[in-house]
């Protein structure tokens, strides 16, 4: 079910899914690019990495107003001494301001998973906003994998 | 003909609060530590930061909350932390009686390593809610608590959005 349902449902929709798969990323400081998404058709996703900033991205058609608790889980496994996180937030097109930046991750060691959960309450300010999850090394520009993702989207109000 | 008031109760609660965050001081003898931040709202409604210094929020509104607490402990090596939710400056226990706590070990490397805690907590209106930290042993150096961050929203919102 993509989360652009959200409408026929009404309110107290909720959402979650998983990701049962592992992207690729190939990230450097202030940008990255996401290589071999491979989306589970079966989970129907809805997704759009047309962006210059790649990432998993979903319409939201939601009226003005609308609040959102949003998380989303993920196991890394990164390279030595790197800084990883989530970030996510809603947008509208392409310069679209994230509401939220993510904790960042320091992962001593290389070939070590661990997992980075994070979360935040996104409000609906314009229509046409998208949802974006997106992934970054922050401190070089080493690959690093993420797998095992799963996405919470409640809708509070 | 008789006169009624209908008394109505808005209970819609949620909010987003964060802070760079900062050291962690840890007081003998019990060898805890508070998080020293005042909580800066990203937004909010019905839920306002503590007048204090410390990372904490007050709740205005009656309900059952879904709470999510975390932040990335830097340094502290070789020591173990338990992380604890407080209410009105008392350890939150469910009614079955477990504690809303979590444990977590910093190595005796430098790692950042994301700690986060989700709960549902039975609050009433001006309830406050804190989080503490304990150590098992004064750590070596000190621990930080860095990216702290709160979400909270009453699960049993009523009344107009």
């Amino acid at each position: 079910m993509p989360i652009n349902q959200f409408n026929s449902d009404g309110a107290w929709t909720q959402y979650c899914a998983k990701l049962p798969i592992t992207i690729y990323v190939s990230a450097s400081i202030g940008a990255f690019q996401s290589q071999n998404i491979l989306i589970d058709t079966k989970e129907e996703w809805s997704y759009n990495i047309n962006y210059g900033k790649k990432g998993l991205v979903f319409d939201l058609p939601e009226q003005i107003g609308s609040l959102f608790f949003v998380s989303i889980s993920a196991t890394f496994e990164g390279a030595s001494n790197d800084l990883l996180g989530v970030k996510f937030g809603l947008r509208n097109g392409f310069d679209g301001v994230f509401q939220y930046t993510a904790p960042t991750i320091w992962n001593s060691t290389g070939g070590t998973r661990f997992a980075i959960n994070n979360s935040g309450l996104l409000r609906v300010y314009s229509m046409g906003s998208t949802l974006s999850f997106m992934c970054a090394n922050l401190s070089s520009t080493t690959n690093f994998a993420m797998s095992d993702i799963v996405i919470v989207v409640h809708k509070i109000i | 003909m008789s006169t009624s008031i209908t008394n109505f109760q808005n209970t819609i609660a949620h909010g987003q609060f964060a802070n760079d965050g900062g050291t962690m001081l840890f007081f003998l003898p019990d060898i805890i530590a508070n998080f020293s931040f005042p909580a800066t709202p990203i937004f909010s409604k019905n839920i306002v930061k503590t007048n204090t210094s410390d990372f904490g929020v007050v709740v205005q509104q009656d309900g059952t909350y879904f709470v999510d607490f975390s932040f990335i402990a830097v340094n502290g090596n070789s020591t173990t932390y338990t992380l604890t939710l407080y209410v009105n400056n008392t350890a939150y226990y469910s009614k079955i009686g477990g504690g809303i706590r979590l444990t977590f070990f910093q190595p005796a490397i430098s790692q950042q390593l994301e700690v986060s805690l989700s709960s549902l907590v039975l609050l009433k209106a001006n309830d406050i809610i804190t989080f503490k930290v304990i150590a098992n042993t004064l750590p070596s150096n000190t621990l930080l608590a860095k990216d702290v961050k709160i979400n909270l929203h009453n699960l049993q919102q009523l009344g107009i959005h």
